[in-house]
């Protein structure tokens, strides 16, 4: 333990804190001048947001500006608190809740959680809802509160639900004018509440192995898949994760220390959790939506060309070059910029939208993250912003509607296209505030607009008036790498416990996941859910350990689910069960993607057709289309070894369920007459 | 009258005495977010602004980051280490089981936060466990309940460094 001396900088700390305590004391006994109310102490604070006049702070937060006292002024810290915050979270001030989970601040005196952020769900009828009524209606069913998207696949995948639709969010959503006919939409959403102690002892009494794998996946979903989206905070702890909830968790933005940088002398700027300046934006950076998408599908990481790691030495390239700082509760080093420093390629080069200055929020306006009142099953249902949105289609440009307002094929305004000066279509960047021309492809293969012979044989529609983009997505072709993690080794152990992020408390089992292999050079092809052929990622192939206790009626450290097997060193090792939906020996999730790694030069044409007629060429195209490469075979119990990468049998029957409907494996047409391509040298 | 009289000429002292000690930025050895010879650093724990020193052998929580990988989240609290404004820190993160090192890692240019008159800070930073030796959940098991020493090193700009080892018991989960 550090001895503290009484220094020269404590007798100032000491005098300051005189001063300090004198101010502040003036604060709470001298009425607030009639024009000044919160902004006697709050001096210098940003106006958050243009249309509410500065010192009329009550009309988000709440509280009384006419009071004369900071306890007169503030919503008062709820006395049951530190009973809702309870144990499992680390030391906090008084009344601090930028940790809580849905269910605490669900639990909480809303007038509190509003004094707190006006943006939160549970507050923004009475706040945001006042002047952006259309949005809020909306908000609170979208996918990001929700987070449906992340439990149906899991519990459909497993079994667990015969349906690719959500029953379990992690928040209570109901639409009452829910139109079952609107694909992949449901009714309501309740939270997901994984068995307790009680039910965890008379299910694994029962001897029911699904109902076991049930629970585990459960706990394994509430505890893992529960950190982000907009109905709580959790984890909020460490660089990178900080954010609001709800609407202000994109419209506010925190910078990677979550600390102030703005002039309100009473906000703290040496610790986090506060956005970079009081100030509600649309401006909103990459960075924020990362604070959540460094997870799922890591769109937020590849965007911005970087790969995660945290895999062992062996599968980490030599010269690969890590980033050296702490990032979304990782150790420094455990994400990487580039595979192969000794060179002048990039391998895992940002989006290049990202990299000409354009952020998410460039694209994603509007119903993509607010949703449209419906609940969906998944994003992908609910962002419907295609490619050609922007840039047209290979026959015709976009243009805009008799109002001059340029729309998705949907009908959406995008209100960030213009008709530039020269006449072309620009997207003014919300966060750059730039012109950014956008190319219109079929200016570009028209009479002058400069294609390439490759790109009009690639693109321009043939003699029969047939073009690969009427088959494939743009981003199957223009997607610069992608990167599949194989084999997620996930434990649920009853001798432990852990927090659920659902409720902020612990609960029985602790559930730990890693995967075991990755690749970035793989191109797996499937059909997406426009029909069109798209880029694949292997996605949930969690093979599930369930290790009992006593507590609650087991032998500790008994395996309920799994199988011990030799390690070949002399010890013995734990091998996961895959999921065996419908007797498949091992149910693997696959999922179309646009990885958002958008890239000018395409793929060749020679990742999808066979470069020559040899057996080898076809063995590896064959991989394209998911019957398997070899490269990643994963130890089964009980079994044969599953290709990672391997979604077909030889014949072409499939080996697993797809968890978005519409989606699979490329057509065997299709397929066939790719396969049967052998381009020329 | 005399009571109010000598009340005002002590807060006039006071504050002309905290206006002169304000001023005396030249001393950086008075400034704890300014780098010095007697830099110091303590780990603890806390979130929204608290801190709390790690006791002795406390117990704390070995975090399971969200895609894999094991760690000890921390908070640093610094002093007489340049902190606050541009000032940029190395961080050197180690943990040793038994004496022997289980993991070691840099955090290069990290920004560090000065607390007015308290020192500087950094919030969140994860001292991790070598994934080369520490990725199953056996793994994590063979960690719940062990004693272990996190070693920090803090750097700054100027060169001045500061290192704390601190004694703590992992507990895995709850």
């Amino acid at each position: 333990m550090r001895h503290r001396t009484f220094t020269a900088s404590r007798i100032r700390a000491a005098l300051g804190a005189c001063v300090f305590i004198s101010l502040v004391a003036s604060c709470e006994r001298k009425p607030p001048p009639a024009a000044a109310g919160c902004l006697t102490c709050h001096q210098g604070i940003e106006q958050a947001h243009g249309p509410i006049p500065p010192d009329e702070c009550v009309v988000c937060h709440g509280g009384d500006a006419s009071a004369n006292t900071k306890q007169g002024a503030h919503v008062p810290v709820p006395m049951d608190w530190a009973e809702i915050r309870g144990t499992g979270l680390p030391p906090a001030p008084h009344g601090f809740i930028r940790d809580f989970a849905p269910d605490q601040l669900d639990r909480l005196d809303p007038d509190y959680v509003r004094f707190i952020n006006p943006g939160d769900i549970r507050a923004v009828e009475q706040t945001c809802g006042s002047c952006h009524p259309d949005q809020v209606a909306t908000m609170p069913t979208s996918v990001m509160v929700t987070n449906a998207g992340h439990y149906f696949p899991t519990l459909y995948l497993a079994g667990i639900q015969d349906d690719r639709l959500a029953t379990v969010g992690s928040y209570a959503a109901e639409d009452p004018d829910c139109d079952p006919s609107v694909p992949g939409s449901v009714c309501a959403l309740r939270p997901l509440q994984p068995p307790g102690a009680e039910e965890i002892t008379q299910i694994i009494a029962s001897g029911d192995q699904a109902a076991v794998e049930q629970l585990a996946y459960e706990h394994y979903l509430a505890k893992n898949c529960n950190t982000c989206h907009q109905a709580g905070y959790p984890r909020n702890n460490s660089p990178g994760l900080y954010r609001s909830s709800g609407c202000t968790s994109c419209h506010m933005v925190y910078d990677k220390l979550g600390t102030y940088a703005g002039s309100d002398p009473t906000i703290p700027k040496s610790s986090p959790v506060h956005p970079i300046r009081h100030e509600i934006t649309a401006a909103i950076p990459s960075e924020q939506c990362a604070t959540c998408h460094f997870q799922g599908a890591r769109i937020g990481l590849a965007f911005r060309g970087i790969r995660e790691g945290g895999f062992k030495e062996d599968q980490t390239p030599p010269n690969a070059v890590a980033i050296q700082d702490t990032l979304y509760g990782h150790s420094p080093g455990y994400y990487f910029s580039d595979e192969d420093s000794s060179n002048d390629i990039d391998e895992t080069p940002p989006d290049l939208h990202y990299a000409a200055g354009m952020h998410c929020s460039d694209c994603h306006v509007g119903s993509d993250v607010h949703g449209d009142g419906r609940i969906y099953s998944s994003s992908k249902l609910q962002v419907d912003l295609r490619c050609e949105d922007c840039h047209g289609t290979v026959r015709d440009p976009i243009r805009p509607d008799d109002d001059g307002v340029f729309r998705t094929a949907s009908g959406r305004a995008l209100s960030q296209l213009s008709v530039g000066s020269d006449g072309g279509v620009v997207l003014t960047g919300r966060v750059d505030g730039a012109a950014h021309p956008v190319a219109q492809v079929a200016d570009l293969l028209g009479e002058g607009g400069g294609a390439s012979a490759a790109m009009h044989a690639a693109m321009a529609p043939d003699a029969a008036g047939w073009s690969h983009t009427d088959a494939l997505t743009c981003d199957t072709c223009h997607t610069s790498w992608a990167q599949q993690c194989v084999g997620c080794h996930v434990t649920y152990d009853l001798r432990l416990e852990q927090v659920d992020y659902q409720t902020g408390t612990t609960s029985p089992g602790l559930t730990q996941g890693g995967r075991s292999m990755f690749s970035i050079s793989d191109v797996l092809l499937g059909t997406g859910q426009d029909g069109r052929v798209q880029g694949v990622m292997a996605s949930q192939q969690v093979q599930m350990t369930v290790v009992g206790s006593s507590l609650y009626g087991s032998v500790d450290g008994e395996i309920l689910q799994g199988e011990t097997v030799d390690d070949g060193a002399g010890g013995t090792r734990v091998l996961g069960e895959f999921r065996h939906r419908n007797g498949l020996e091992a149910n693997n999730g696959f999922a179309p993607i646009f990885s958002h790694t958008t890239t000018r030069e395409p793929r060749g044409c020679d990742v999808c057709h066979r470069r020559d007629d040899s057996d080898e060429e076809l063995a590896r195209v064959r991989g394209v289309y998911g019957f398997g490469t070899g490269e990643f075979m994963l130890d089964a119990p009980g079994g044969q070894p599953v290709d990672g990468l391997q979604f077909l049998a030889d014949d072409g029957t499939a080996l697993t369920t797809w968890v978005h409907e519409g989606t699979g494996p490329v057509e065997p047409e299709a397929r066939q007459r790719a396969l049967d391509v052998v381009l020329s040298p | 009258m005399h009571i109010l009289m000598g009340g005002r000429l002590l807060c006039a002292v006071v504050l002309i005495v905290s206006q002169v000690a304000a001023c005396d930025g030249d001393d950086p050895a008075s400034d704890p977010c300014a780098s010095g010879a007697d830099a110091a650093i303590v780990l603890g724990k806390g979130v929204g602004g608290a801190f709390t020193p790690y006791e002795d052998g406390e117990s704390v929580q070995l975090d399971v980051a969200p895609q894999g990988g094991f760690g000890v989240t921390v908070v640093i609290s610094t002093e007489a280490l340049a902190a606050g404004g541009d000032n940029l820190v190395d961080i050197q993160m180690d943990v040793e089981v038994d004496g022997s090192t289980a993991g070691a890692f840099l955090l290069e240019d990290a920004a560090l936060l000065c607390e007015p008159s308290v020192g500087g800070r950094f919030d969140g930073a994860v001292v991790g466990f070598d994934p080369n030796q520490y990725s199953s959940f056996d793994d994590l098991l063979d960690l719940n309940g062990q004693r272990v020493d996190l070693v920090v090193s803090v750097t700054d700009a100027d060169g001045a460094s500061a290192t704390a080892r601190q004694s703590v018991t992992l507990d895995v989960g709850s």
